[in-house]
């Protein structure tokens, strides 16, 4: 490994370091604006300036001396942007002459030259590279000297560049055009990150903006450019205006709004969550989160349930807990406890699951069960983390990463690019990494994609297509076939030299790793041939279930067994099954907010904490042990789940032992000897063993598809995402839309056995034909069910 | 004078080579091209020569990039690595520095040499495809150009197998659209590519990663035109010519107020004197300064002093200027300094990529206010030192050189001819009264 | 319908110049096409590129304000780009410019009422031997534009003559055309 001078210290770092990165390494600094970690490195600020030089060596092949007999520094005739600089051995880094530190100053001078100082009204504020350099840098008297002498702060007298300061680019992001410092952090991060190339520079010269001449940004990770934009110049519209960085108390946890468990940073001020922002994991999101992760905690004050509710007389009425026991104790009362019925959220925790488990065990019930369960346990398969995603010599997705593991599609996209897991330096990931280069074009034979609808992984991928929802089985067993030598029978729409050419690549890679979207994951037939795809040639599996934490549950054992409907309900879950509703005679909620659903169902609602304001453990996708952590909410008297158990078991008359999340703890460290409250920094792999048979879900049938989606019905209730995502779209091929009586752009109401919904009708004619396409919107993911189409005047349109 | 090298466009033994045919009648056309030795020197480098003697060859000529950064052509080749990618040739055609009209000409008067030199290139660095990348605006050479490609695709001088040599070489034309950076190699890449053109970072170097992330020399007109001649009279003859480290012919430029401005082949190391007064017409107005090698040269006194310098890139350094691409550009005592500076200026300033801070900031934003004040007689001693201040922020400092480019041409003014900057700071105006120049 | 709907020949044409996996640097001879055509790129034309090349509207945006030939508002029938830069200075391009603006009633970015001109002031035509020059559409240069031969041109054009005719017929052409090498022989004899 090459050794390098920074100043006074000789480091030791890999080949291919950058300079920039050698510097930190030393514990010194170097001030920087364009450089961003997991981003190509452009060297366009030339903020990060040093002097620098290295020895050379003679014909030889020692190396050059001076007089003195030390060996000679060749210098570089000019300053080096160390962020494009790699390092070679017996670099020296000069950071601190007055050359460098001139230079640098003229850099923070030329930035600022056409900057507003607008910090008082800028949300960056106190959180701005660029303020803190100027702060830095500003007081260099010695060049700034007025004619006689006295300190000058500014020499740049002209009126300065005059654009547009409000600019929407989405209802999640708005830009500054003023405050642009041009580093491209965001336009590289488009393009490098997610794959979309929907924002770029415009113009040229001075007159150089960001721009976008697409609609919108896609809005699946569009939020984490205000995380990495240097200056105030793009910022969060969710979180616009509503408190200074130094007022927000910051929260590390974990988002449960997929599978994946992404840091997170929660940033409250008073009780309210007013920002969330990504934390960096190296190992799981580097330092990216969905905008689901970002954007979706609107809802989270809004309706709250602060008191526990009580049915009087057909309405609910605030109660005292007391009040709450005795209407439980009341209800139960008579119910055999076999038919107790327990569902959980899907972000319920380890120690809930468990408490919820001890539960169930304890009454005889068999209806335990979380929302987000697919019909085959996700632990059935082997797990993948994301980083074997960038070993894998061959990808192989069942369903649409995008939307229903959104990360995934992140590190997808980053082995196509061939992108490596980066070194760990003492400062972290490098902030410079030599090896990410600008415009790599994805490698598309790594990938082969096949999901119900065109999805956007499909893009990338070499093999690709699209089948009939149902027909993921049809499809496995194709594949299954095309790998034992045999004729695949044809799948209807799929191309059949794609499956091959898929096949192909996955019998020759060493390396292989299977995503399995709610399409597979629901239907027991085509998980099982997953199941023996990924066990008989040895893939890796992301099952990616809708529900955040469903590893960990099932670990708990929270499934259900029997086969009788419960009399009374637990529920912890935003959307209980209707049939479930309809046959419980009394139904406990645990809710955080009065949804429709509790309003007419509840006989008894308890506060809930929500996820935000937990502690807890899941595991994730990975099977990677997380740690959520509560941050301020003002919510009342809410209360967790283990609580709520608690206090259920006893209006049952039972006891459970665990009240506590310290107490689950405790058992879990037991049984498990892993300790839940030291897990390591970037979460912990823990491979339980687990043994479930599958369940087939209830109530499919029918001809409309609930298409996964990154977004859940709660978000919706957030001003922000309900104006991003407008009306739902349900879509459909022409044909069979106007086969059903059905014209482009129609809004209609759409009865399903989940509820009603509102939604516009678009065409497209990549989709299957006799199907209809709605976002699950959480419920459930995958599901194909019937459903009746009202246009608004009421009448009947089938 | 017939012994010696050759250093001067009168000397018997020297005679215009790369412009030997231009303004010929139907000169373009392939017919002519072969009537004149067409195509032989390719048919004899590609089978009588193996692709590293080609390399030798051009090393030992001396010959040095005649894109404005001089740097020796066969050293370049030689980068080229030997691993059976897919190897590119690019001319660069871009020709956008104010003052260069030099490889206009030859595209299209004579664009069958420039396709052989091209031939020969892409033999010697084992690229089988080449890309001309022609600036929008040169219509005519681009219509030439391509229709002197369409004949020799068509005579087999470009595809398969060129003179059964088992070689394969085919030529595209890819025009600009207006952007002078894109004659910055990396930035051709990009734009060749259908990208922003901004520059690319180095390393790793265009050998190694260039268009399309393949091996790629960038070469400029004329330097691959002259790559036909050294191989067919050989690198000693080649040598003859020129100083000591500046050998061969160069095509010099002429333009502002000279009686026959235009474009003069002459032997390295001729003087300033020689191609203004005995090639030029000489002035037609009396001439303060001059701009030696392009816009970005630091202009000279039009004085005996530097009229007597050779033109070769030893000499121009020492001079704290540079022969660039040999333009020269007379600029006469009645047009004011920074008036003239001030439009390079705003050339710059208008070319600009916009990437890097120095340039898009220092450059295009804060050099041409400063420019302005000036201009309207409101600039101050302090305005000076700011705008020298601001030079030595800038040069060096940016990504690619344009930045440099810019400075250099206000380095030279301030230099030479201060006292017109600060005529305009005490007086308000311009030290000299321009009439109207428009005929 | 789309502009290159029916010109798929010429499309093949332009990717068979690149790499297969490459159709990205076919933008700018798309772009090239579309200005020629409709003297302007509309956003539409920008939406149909970036189908074609397999790219985003933005990043034909990007690229195509990233150059000055490219223009995102319609133009006259005849865009006169006039250099402005310091060789053709010294001609007299900028009172070569002020006549234009004044006599045209146009400035930048405008269209004269009658459809036919638009003004462009452009950056180095590589002709600075031969200034004041201007450019008119993609065609030739037009050189050593003085107010004799521009007073022709702007009659020639007004009369809606092809403009290469009218550029041939111009007063003192054939002067103008003639090369250096052989003025530098007329002036030796
Ligand atoms: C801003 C800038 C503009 C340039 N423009 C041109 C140009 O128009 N034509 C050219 O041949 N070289 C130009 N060059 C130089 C090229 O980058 C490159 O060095 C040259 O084409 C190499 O060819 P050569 O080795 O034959 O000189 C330019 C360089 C810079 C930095
Ligand atoms: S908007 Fe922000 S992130 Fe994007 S280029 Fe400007 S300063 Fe950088
Ligand atoms: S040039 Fe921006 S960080 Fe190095």
């Amino acid at each position: 490994m090459p050794k390098v001078k920074v100043n006074d210290r000789t480091v030791e770092v890999p080949p291919g370091t950058s300079a920039m990165d050698a510097i930190f390494h030393a514990g010194y600094d170097v001030p920087l604006f364009c450089a961003e970690r997991h981003l190509s490195p452009t060297g366009s600020c030339r903020m990060c300036l040093v002097k620098a030089g290295s020895p050379r060596k003679g014909p030889d092949g020692e190396w050059i001396k001076d007089e003195s007999g030390e060996i000679k520094i060749f210098w570089f005739p000019k300053l080096m942007a160390s962020c494009t600089l790699a390092v070679s051995e017996g670099m020296v880094i000069d950071t601190l002459s007055d050359e460098v530190r001139h230079a640098q100053s003229g850099m923070v001078e030329l930035t600022l030259a056409n900057h507003p100082l607008d910090c008082p009204t800028c949300d960056k504020g106190g959180a701005c590279d660029l303020q803190d350099r100027a702060y830095e840098y500003g007081l260099e008297q010695k060049f700034y000297t007025g004619p006689t002498g006295e300190p000058v702060y500014t020499r740049y007298e002209f009126s300065k560049r005059h654009v547009d300061k409000h600019h929407p680019l989405s209802e999640f992001i708005i830009l500054d055009r003023e405050r642009c410092i041009h580093c491209k952090r965001c336009v590289r991060y488009f393009e490098e990150i997610p794959g979309d190339q929907v924002l770029d520079f415009i113009e040229r010269a001075v007159h150089t903006f960001i721009g976008t001449a697409d609609e919108g940004l896609p809005s699946n990770f569009s939020g984490n450019i205000t995380d990495i934009c240097p200056v105030g110049a793009l910022l969060d519209r969710v979180a616009r205006f509503r408190g200074r960085n130094w007022e927000f108390e910051q929260t590390p946890s974990v988002s449960t709004e997929d599978a994946s468990g992404q840091y997170v940073w929660i940033d409250a001020r008073s009780g309210r969550i007013e920002r969330i922002r990504a934390r960096e994991n190296p190992e799981l999101n580097d330092i990216w989160i969905s905008d689901a992760a970002r954007f979706g905690h609107e809802w989270v004050d809004q309706d709250r349930v602060t008191t526990p509710l009580v049915r009087k007389g057909g309405s609910l009425e605030p109660a005292s807990w007391e009040e709450a026991l005795a209407a439980m104790q009341k209800g139960l009362e008579g119910v055999p406890q076999e038919r107790v019925g327990l569902l959980l959220p899907g972000d319920a925790t380890i120690e809930e699951g468990m408490a919820a488990a001890e539960l169930a065990k304890t009454l005889g019930s068999g209806y335990l069960d979380f929302e987000g369960r697919s019909a085959v346990p996700a632990s059935n398969f082997p797990a993948a983390t994301f980083a074997d995603l960038l070993e894998a010599d061959y990808i192989l997705t069942i369903g649409d990463p995008t939307e229903e593991l959104p990360l995934s599609h992140v590190w997808i996209y980053k082995r196509l690019r061939g992108v490596k897991t980066p070194p760990r330096l003492n400062h972290g990931t490098p902030i410079a990494d030599l090896s990410i280069r600008e415009h790599t074009p994805p490698d598309r034979s790594l990938l082969g994609a096949f999901a119900p609808y065109p999805t956007r992984v499909m893009e990338w991928a070499e093999a690709k297509g699209v089948f009939e929802p149902g027909q993921a089985s049809a499809l496995l067993g194709a594949i299954d076939a095309l790998l034992a030598g045999r004729d695949a029978p044809r799948v209807a729409g799929v191309d059949a030299g794609a499956l091959k050419q898929a096949a192909q690549r996955w019998r020759k890679a060493k390396k292989r790793v299977l995503l399995l979207g709610a399409e597979v994951l629901n239907d027991v037939e085509a998980a099982q041939l997953a199941e023996k795809l990924a066990k008989s040639q040895g893939a890796l599996v992301l099952a990616m279930t809708p529900a955040a934490n469903a590893r960990g549950l099932e670990a708990m054992g929270v499934w259900p067994s029997g086969d009788k409907m419960p009399r009374a309900l637990l529920a912890a879950a935003d959307n209980p099954p209707q049939l479930l509703l309809d046959l419980a005679e009394f139904k406990v909620f645990h809710a955080a907010r009065l949804s429709e659903v509790v309003r007419q169902h509840a006989d008894v609602v308890l506060p809930a904490k929500t996820s935000y304001e937990k502690l807890g453990t899941l595991l994730n996708v990975e099977n990677r042990l997380l740690e959520l952590r509560p941050a301020h909410v003002e919510a009342g008297e809410a209360e967790g789940l283990i609580q709520v158990i608690y206090l259920f078991a006893q209006a049952l008359g039972v006891k459970s032992s665990l009240r506590l999340v310290r107490q689950a703890r405790a058992r879990f460290t037991e049984r498990y000897k892993i300790n839940l409250d030291k897990l390591e920094e970037f979460g912990q792999v823990w491979r339980p063993r687990v043994s479930l048979s599958p369940r087939p879900r209830q109530g499919e049938g029918g001809n409309l598809y609930l298409r996964p989606s990154m977004w859940k019905s709660r978000h919706l209730l957030g001003e922000t995402v309900q104006r991003a995502l407008g009306t739902l779209t349900l879509a459909a091929h022409p044909q069979t839309a106007l086969a059903e009586g059905l014209d482009v752009g129609a809004t209609i109401t759409l009865q399903t056995p989940w509820g009603t919904q509102a939604a516009r009708l678009e065409f497209d004619d990549e989709l299957p034909k006799g199907w209809f396409f709605l976002p699950a919107l959480g419920s459930n993911p995958g599901a194909r069910v019937p459903f009746k189409a009202l246009v608004p005047e009421g009448g009947e349109a089938r | 004078m017939s012994t010696g090298p050759i250093v001067s466009g009168k000397d018997p033994r020297f005679a215009p080579t790369l412009y030997a045919h231009v303004g010929k009648p139907d000169s373009w056309k392939l017919d002519y091209y072969l009537a004149h030795g067409g195509y032989q020197t390719a048919k004899a480098v590609l089978t009588g020569k193996q692709p590293d003697e080609v390399v030798e060859e051009v090393k030992k000529s001396g010959l040095r990039g005649r894109g404005g950064a001089g740097f020796p052509t066969g050293v370049k080749w030689s980068f080229m690595p030997k691993d059976g990618r897919q190897h590119y040739l690019i001319c660069n055609a871009d020709e956008s520095e104010p003052a260069s009209f030099k490889d206009r000409y030859i595209m299209e008067d004579d664009p069958h040499q420039l396709i052989e030199g091209m031939i020969i290139g892409g033999y010697a660095m084992a690229a089988t495809k080449g890309y001309v990348y022609i600036r929008g605006e040169y219509k005519k050479a681009y219509e030439r150009l391509v229709a002197a490609i369409g004949e020799a695709r068509q005579q087999g001088y470009l595809g398969k197998d060129l003179f059964g040599s088992g070689f394969d070489f085919d030529l595209y034309v890819h025009r600009g659209a207006g952007a002078y950076i894109c004659g910055e190699e990396t930035a051709l890449m990009n734009s060749l590519e259908g990208l922003r053109a901004n520059p690319r970072m180095k390393p790793p170097f265009p050998a190694q990663s260039g268009l399309y992330g393949k091996p790629t020399t960038i070469n400029n007109v004329e330097s691959l035109a002259s790559v036909v001649h050294i191989m067919q009279r050989g690198a000693d003859w080649f040598a003859q010519m020129g100083t000591e480290r500046s050998k061969g012919m160069k095509l010099y430029q002429v333009s502002g107020p000279a009686r026959r401005p235009g474009v003069y082949e002459l032997p390295m190391g001729t003087t300033f004197r020689e191609l203004i007064y005995d090639w030029a017409g000489g002035p037609t107005e009396p001439i303060k300064a001059f701009i030696p090698g392009g816009s970005s040269t630091p202009l000279l006194p039009f004085s005996d002093e530097y009229l007597d310098l050779p033109m070769d890139y030893e000499s121009l350094v020492a001079a704290k200027s540079s022969l660039g691409t040999g333009g020269v550009v007379l600029i006469p005592q009645s047009v004011c300094i920074v008036d003239a500076i001030w439009n390079l200026i705003r050339f710059y300033a208008h070319e600009s990529c916009g990437k890097c801070t120095p340039c898009r900031e220092g450059v295009s934003g804060w050099l041409p206010q400063l420019f302005e004040k000036f201009e309207r007689g409101q600039a101050t001693h302090q305005d000076l030192k700011t705008m020298e201040d601001l030079l030595d922020q800038i040069e060096g400092r940016s990504f690619c050189p344009l930045a440099d480019a810019a400075v250099w041409p206000i380095r030279g003014a301030l230099r030479h001819f201060r006292e017109e900057f600060v005529h305009h700071i005490e007086h308000g105006t311009c030290a000299v009264q321009s009439g109207p120049r428009w005929r | 319908m789309g502009f290159f709907d029916d010109k798929q020949d010429w499309l093949a044409e332009v990717f068979a110049q690149y790499p297969e996996d490459r159709r990205r640097s076919a933008l700018m001879p798309l772009l090239r096409r579309v200005q020629q055509e409709e003297g302007y790129v509309s956003f539409e034309r920008m939406k149909e590129i970036a189908e074609i090349v397999g790219t985003t509207a933005t990043e034909v945006a990007g690229v195509m304000s990233f150059y000055s030939y490219y223009q995102g508002l319609p133009t006259g029938k005849y865009h006169i780009q006039v250099c402005r830069t310091l060789s053709c200075k010294l001609a007299g391009s900028d009172e070569l410019w002020k006549t234009l603006v004044e006599r045209l009633g146009i400035l930048p970015g405008e269209v004269s009422e009658d459809g036919r001109f638009s003004l462009q002031a452009v950056e180095c035509l590589g002709s600075c031997h031969t200034g004041p020059v201007i450019q008119i559409n993609d065609e030739h240069y037009i050189e050593r534009v003085t107010k004799e031969r521009l007073q022709a041109l702007l009659d020639g054009l007004s009369e809606d003559k092809p403009l290469e005719e009218v550029r041939r017929t111009l007063p003192g052409e054939e002067e103008t055309g003639k090369h250096v090498i052989e003025l530098v022989k007329g002036g030796e004899s």
